[in-house]
């Protein structure tokens, strides 16, 4: 279960999102390569719910790691929650780890509904750049960021008149999401047909999905918070956030998804109509393409072996089912060589 | 409550939602509970380690002032040697963290229990 995410904000800059535990480590590889170089790295520890000692002692190992590239870098870790900076400090003091330093503002938690930077970026997205799947990840990964309370995230789209999953912000959100449209119930579900929100505050005592509230239970998730994704008028989808924790999402969460999901809405339904776009342009001129080479090679043939253009496609045709190849491939080919084909080596 | 988790990593994360979900209606202070949560995280991590086992046993026994909690596995396919022991640095973190941490293995069959106890309420504060 992916329950950590990372978060690279700056070149030396990272938000740890989640809990870290053994299970996670692997997610600091790029925080890993970075402290090979010297300089300061900083660690925003704001959403970071739980260290375990393997996490603890792979934090302190960034600061050992920075202490021998022979410069005074240190392992900056901003604003961690009580419990995760009581344990920083006992291994900063224990193994006399002065390059750990451990900074507790006042501010925990930012709920402000004022535009947040990633929100910014959003609007800022090439969909050129980015294929709808992308954009779709995107906003799940913003919304873990984003949204107060939530741990996890994910979009599902209305695909011919069903709901079919888009993207998530990790595995255990996919796992639910997987899940609800295998049971064909879930608050996403109804949220993408109903057009309104869906916010189940505890699980536990959730009645109007018995079998997702099952599979989502089963999987660590207390509550769950479903957006419609808006585009004029019609819900073209749903972002979900997801919380281990009962109660996990108030008025603030409430807002904060809505904003971002009508941002995002608009921005999918760009993506999927630039690259369907794309698509089909690229399409038509494959088959202008296919077409051009083609003619070429039945010319070819016709020229060389006295046949109709109906029997030169034919014999390209055989070709083709004979050596499993496309019949735009064997033109292609026919055309390349051009000179000379001895009939024994012919297509028929 | 007792209940089994595939023994691998990605379970510790399931592991303490079963600890945080049997804490609730226990009194115990936000500090406490998080001292509870870690150390039992860090106990099974500590069995994973060294187990071969495909499952990890969690039980959970909350009396009026202190909670008993135990992590172990079935020993049934460890194979057995003595650099796989626990030793006493990899539960440093953990004695720290609850009152009483106990690890036992069973010579015959490796089978290894990692019993922790934390007292709370007028017991557990000074």
């Amino acid at each position: 279960m992916d329950i950590l995410k990372v978060h690279q904000t700056e070149p030396r800059s990272f938000r740890l999102v989640g809990e870290l535990d053994l299970s996670g480590l692997g997610c600091l590889r790029p925080i890993e390569a970075v402290a090979s170089s010297p300089g300061d790295i900083h660690l925003d520890l704001t959403r970071l719910r739980f260290v375990d000692g393997a996490g603890l002692d792979r934090l302190a190992d960034l600061a050992r790691q920075l202490g021998r590239t022979g410069d005074a870098g240190r392992v900056v870790v901003l604003r961690p929650p009580r419990s995760v900076e009581r344990l920083l400090k006992r291994v900063s003091s224990s193994e006399n780890l002065d390059n750990l330093v451990v900074v507790r503002l006042s501010s925990v938690v930012d709920d402000s509904l004022e535009i947040s930077e990633p929100a910014r970026d959003l609007n800022q997205i090439l969909v050129s750049d980015y294929p709808p799947e992308a954009v779709c990840k995107l906003i799940a990964e913003l919304a873990v960021s984003e949204v107060p309370g939530a741990e996890s995230a994910c979009v599902a789209i209305r695909s011919d008149g069903d709901v079919a999953f888009a993207a998530s912000s990790d595995h255990a959100a996919e796992r639910v999401q997987t899940a609800s449209i295998e049971l064909g119930e879930g608050p996403a579900i109804d949220t993408v047909r109903s057009g309104q929100r869906h916010l189940s505050h505890s699980l536990v005592t959730e009645q109007r999905w018995p079998q997702f509230t099952n599979a989502a239970m089963y999987l660590g998730i207390a509550s769950v918070l479903s957006e419609p994704l808006p585009v004029r008028g019609t819900t073209i989808g749903a972002l979900t956030v997801l919380s281990a924790r009962e109660n996990a999402f108030g008025e603030s969460a409430c807002q904060g998804i809505a904003r971002l999901a009508s941002r995002g809405a608009v921005v999918i339904a760009n993506a999927v109509l630039y690259w369907q776009s794309t698509e089909l342009a690229g399409q038509l001129r494959e088959a202008l393409e296919s077409r051009a080479v083609i003619d070429q090679a039945k010319g070819i043939l016709m020229a060389r072996d006295h046949i109709s253009a109906d029997e030169a496609f034919a014999m390209m045709l055989k070709a083709s089912q004979r050596s499993n190849q496309k019949v735009r491939d064997i033109a292609q080919r026919l055309v390349a060589e051009i000179n000379p084909i001895p009939a024994e080596k012919g297509l028929s | 409550m007792k209940r089994s988790f595939p023994a691998d990593c990605t379970s510790l994360f399931p592991v303490r939602q079963f600890v945080r979900d049997s804490a609730v209606g226990v009194d115990l202070r936000p500090q406490e509970l998080d001292d509870i949560v870690l150390a039992v995280s860090d106990a099974c991590a500590v069995l994973l380690r060294h187990s071969l086992d495909t499952v990890i046993v969690l039980s959970w026994e909350a009396g009026r002032e202190e909670i008993l909690i135990t992590v172990e596995d079935r020993g049934e396919i460890r194979v057995w040697a003595e650099e796989s022991r626990i030793d006493e640095e990899e539960i440093s973190l953990i004695s720290d963290l609850v009152d009483d941490v106990d690890v036992t293995t069973a010579p015959d069959t490796g089978r290894t229990l990692i019993r922790m106890q934390k007292h709370f309420g007028t017991k557990g504060r000074p």
